[in-house]
């Protein structure tokens, strides 16, 4: 908007010279271009494949009895309140401290007797400051049953984090329920 | 305080077109729509013995069996008032019976407050397909509760002291009531003391309310004592259901979900007007006393119902910490809301530009769930406007159904909308799904 107000007083001013100003802005088109920094990053991208023939027994939080893409997805254990953690500092698969995460996924829920299930994203600060915690109440949102939903939420980043802390992704079934499955999980960041 | 309109004699009407009629034509819709549904397969589970112990029912049979238990570090059922399972007791029904029973004793209540009331007939049908009344046939307190605030409000409206003090009565023992009833009862005897020559009955009837209230207050503690030897459990096992004095977090949600949260959301804009209400009068009030301007004529039942919707609302933003968990079934399944809702229909016609006021301020108003701000979770924000957008529209049909140039159209348009939402909310709380 400034480059094109700039060239409109120019042209107003110098009308003769149009074919230099043509010039100036289609270089100054090109310029913009160039590789510019990201402003976005994917923190976490997992279908649940890619742990296949790596481990023997596979991980207890494999399943197969549901699967949005491929053969697995990820489960809660029966009896147990939290899901296995993925955690990792944001600034490994970053490299600004986003702002602004979205997590997304795809959820299964056989019935609406899930009970309180909460996607959690939680960010530990180490002491440094209070932890950031966050959820996704998948029972809220999740209102057809016994078929693959997608779900969403948008988490809005303190200014003060860190690149090393500690970003954890889990599942926390508050209550007892049927069983979840999530598949296709993905966690973006913005500045 | 002015005389309520209602007070004049009441013309007589044939019965189809009277409120019985009204009630008589609903349970005739609601059983072709529910057995229809059913036959379909959009609904699967009517109420039965086994699919109705389901949340707060297993709570109330656990008093009606086998009476009271508190435990200071857990949830126990000494959070819930006497009344209703002890009458559930008395009346030795199963779950089934008694969610019938209820449904009975509401209908009659319903019937008897609309005829008081002066309810037009469509604005009758439009309101009870109200979704919350899901809850008047599950062994639940809504019905007992409707009955009973039904005799308050119909007792100040025929000044009947008697029926006053009865359904006060009945309302502290059936739930936690005297909370919200208290400032209402402040708040109406206030106006209603600065009346010309109304100062000793108002005087009257606020001291006999408030001891009434102050007795159901004593005799719950008296059976809680009794039974667990702790006289406030009632209110010391409230923080187990996250009832304790806190900030509202933003953004506002329900753990029901999207398709209770409208309700709720609509139960929130009534309560914000019924404070915007309330302070207008109080204003209005302190002009009178000024002798600037004198109070307009609002009747006491109107104030009353006015004062409880308010101090709903604010009982939920100050204790729940911005869940809206029960904020419909509180407001929206009472006699108090169809009180509202009556003296809204009977007002003159606006100008349409003057709903632009109720329109805007709702859509501010949603903000508190985060549509604007991406805060609406598992909507993006189109889908979240036009969710509220729908709320909305939803909400300016009833507030300005009195001069809808399509009222018939509307009014069966939302009465069968209502009913599809009440048989499928219904249909998930007989599944154990949640729904409050």
């Amino acid at each position: 908007m400034f480059l094109r107000s700039v060239l409109v007083f120019y042209l107003s001013r110098y009308p003769a010279r149009a074919g230099w100003a043509a010039g100036l802005l289609a270089g100054l088109l090109l310029a913009g271009c160039g590789p510019a920094p990201s402003d976005s990053c994917v923190l976490l991208q997992s279908d649940f494949e890619q742990f296949e023939g790596w481990a023997h027994p596979l991980p207890p939080f494999l399943s197969t009895e549901q699967a949005h893409s491929g053969r697995y997805s990820y489960r809660l254990v029966e009896g147990t309140d939290f899901g296995s953690k993925f955690q990792q500092p944001l600034g490994i698969s970053c490299a600004f401290v986003p702002r602004k995460l979205r997590l997304s996924g795809w959820v299964y829920l056989p019935s609406g007797r899930i009970g309180s299930t909460k996607l959690v994203v939680e960010i530990n600060c180490q002491g440094r400051r209070k932890n950031v915690w966050e959820c996704l109440e998948v029972q809220e949102v999740v209102k057809r049953y016994g078929k693959w939903e997608y779900v969403q939420k948008i988490i809005r980043l303190p200014p003060d984090l860190e690149p090393s802390d500690i970003l954890q992704l889990y599942v926390w079934h508050v209550e007892a329920g049927d069983p979840t499955w999530f598949d296709d999980l993905r966690l973006e960041g913005w500045r | 305080m002015p005389a309520s309109p209602a007070l004049a004699p009441l013309a007589p009407r044939p019965w189809y077109q009277n409120a019985a009629g009204v009630v008589a034509l609903h349970l005739l819709l609601l059983a072709a729509l529910t057995s229809a549904l059913y036959a379909f397969g959009l609904i699967r589970y009517l109420p039965a013995d086994d699919t109705l112990l389901r949340w707060d029912v297993l709570w109330y049979d656990q008093i009606r069996q086998g009476g009271y238990q508190y435990s200071p570090d857990n949830l126990s059922n000494a959070a819930f008032f006497p009344l209703f399972p002890y009458f559930w007791r008395f009346t030795g029904l199963g779950p089934l019976g008694m969610g019938l029973l209820n449904a009975g004793i509401f209908l009659v209540a319903a019937t008897w407050l609309a005829h008081r009331l002066r309810v037009p007939l469509r604005l009758q049908l439009l309101w009870l397909s109200t979704p919350c009344f899901l809850f008047m046939v599950v062994p639940y307190t809504e019905a007992l509760f409707f009955a009973f605030a039904a005799l308050v409000v119909a007792g100040v409206q025929r000044r009947q002291l008697v029926w006053w003090l009865l359904g006060l009565l009945g309302c502290g023992l059936t739930r936690s009531a005297s909370t919200m009833f208290t400032p209402a009862l402040l708040f109406m005897v206030l106006l209603w003391a600065t009346q010309p020559g109304q100062l000793r009955r108002a005087l009257l009837w606020g001291a006999t309310g408030l001891l009434t209230l102050a007795l159901t207050v004593g005799m719950v503690a008296y059976i809680q004592w009794q039974q667990v030897g702790e006289p406030f459990a009632f209110a010391l096992s409230q923080k187990h259901w996250g009832h304790f004095l806190q900030w509202p977090r933003l953004y506002f949600n329900d753990p029901s979900g999207a398709n209770v949260l409208w309700l709720d959301a609509t139960a929130l804009w009534w309560g914000v007007a019924a404070i915007g209400a309330c302070c207008w009068l109080a204003w209005r009030w302190l002009q009178q006393v000024r002798g600037r301007q004198p109070l307009p004529a609002v009747p006491p039942e109107v104030v009353f119902s006015l004062g409880y919707c308010v101090c709903v609302c604010l009982f939920i933003l100050a204790y729940q910490g911005g869940s809206m968990w029960n904020f419909a079934r509180y407001m929206l399944a009472t006699p108090f809301f169809l009180v509202v809702l009556n003296y809204v229909a009977a007002q003159p016609a606006w100008p349409w530009r003057r709903y632009l006021l109720p329109a805007g301020g709702a859509l501010l108003l949603w903000q508190v769930f985060g549509i604007y701000t991406e805060g609406f979770d598992g909507f993006t924000t189109p889908q979240a406007l036009w969710y509220f957008g729908l709320v909305t529209a939803y909400l300016l049909v009833y507030v300005a159904w009195r001069q809808l140039r399509w009222q018939r159209e509307a009014t069966m348009l939302l009465y069968v909308f209502n009913l599809v939402v009440m048989l499928h909310l219904l249909d998930g709380w007989l599944q154990f799904y949640v729904v409050q």
